[in-house]
């Protein structure tokens, strides 16, 4: 293949095709812009749009998680039971064992008394100081893999609460 | 399999972000562009090795991208079109003493950037003394002098 000519210079310059990747090019910065400002608001995960909180059906707990999670990223699940919710001094809060497989816990704070591993669930037990008064219970995970997934969280005879996360990879 | 799937994105992405940012953003290294390489690589580092340490996800995420380099300079050399797409085309900037303004503009380059690369190579004083320069490949600067 001959190699172009300009003026006694041999080379292969190609006006039409340096046009075309410079408008390609940008191109390529808006949508880099675009992307960093989702980022910005947690699009990707980590930001206000990315947080969500769900109550329950009858009201007695809500969980604050992150729709829009990353892998390996720290991540927390955080339960508020809300005043008279728990009857006596002890809060059974389970999560689903399918959703607990994709995630590793970190820390929990508070730190619960007990685990029950059932079949399909896990029960944390978690002591409390005063029955009657609204606690939060903070998980500290790490999200594992990638894609969509669906969460369940209940406590003693209230719930399940279910919630849908997209982890990116 | 995570590997080999991990390196070739990262690999596609890297050559994507690189050839957006245009063929001037890397090409002379100031001291400043070498801490941002550093920065860069330390960043797609982790992505790369997803907290595998192991001596075999380090082989074969070298191993893919050696060959993922190797393969596409067998079809570089193949085909002109992917070689353009690939590592971009050289273009004439100076011609006979004339500056291409809205060339150089676009590819962010200076008349200063001309004349140091002048000086420095030829001992050119003048643009006028410059029978080509090309804005290369590699985001350099070659000149011709008259």
């Amino acid at each position: 293949m001959a190699i172009e000519r300009v003026g006694d210079l041999e080379v292969a310059q190609d006006l039409e095709f340096q046009r075309r990747s410079w408008r390609l090019q940008r191109i390529g910065w808006a949508v880099t812009c675009f992307v960093l400002l989702a980022a910005l608001v947690g699009v990707f995960g980590q930001g206000p749009v990315s947080r969500m909180t769900a109550s329950s059906e009858d009201g007695s707990f809500q969980v604050t998680y992150s729709r829009l999670g990353r892998h390996r990223a720290p991540d927390s699940l955080e339960i508020h039971l809300q005043p008279g919710t728990i009857q006596g001094d002890k809060a059974r809060v389970w999560l689903d064992r399918e959703y607990l497989q994709g995630v590793t816990i970190e820390t929990m704070f508070p730190e619960p008394e007990s685990v029950e591993a059932g079949p399909d669930r896990i029960t944390y037990v978690f002591e409390l100081a005063q029955s009657g008064k609204p606690t939060t219970l903070t998980f500290e995970l790490l999200s594992e893999g990638m894609g969509w997934r669906e969460g369940r969280v209940g406590i003693e005879n209230s719930g399940p609460l279910r919630f849908s996360q997209f982890i990116y990879p | 399999m995570g590997s080999v799937v991990r390196a070739l994105v990262t690999y596609a992405f890297l050559l994507l972000v690189f050839r957006i940012s245009g063929k001037r953003s890397l090409a002379e290294i100031t001291t400043f562009d070498a801490v941002l390489l550093l920065i860069i690589s330390e960043a797609i580092q982790q992505a790369l090795i997803d907290g595998d340490e192991s001596m075999t996800n380090a082989f074969l995420i070298v191993s893919t991208l050696l060959a993922l380099n190797v393969l596409i300079s067998v079809i570089t050399t193949r085909s002109r079109k992917v070689d353009k797409l690939v590592n971009d085309a050289p273009l004439v900037i100076v011609e006979d003493g004339q500056l291409f303004r809205d060339r150089m503009t676009k590819s962010r380059v200076t008349e200063d950037d001309v004349l140091e690369r002048a000086r420095e190579l030829q001992g050119v004083e003048r643009i006028d003394q410059i029978k080509y320069a090309v804005l290369e490949r590699s985001g350099g600067i070659t000149v011709v002098p008259k």
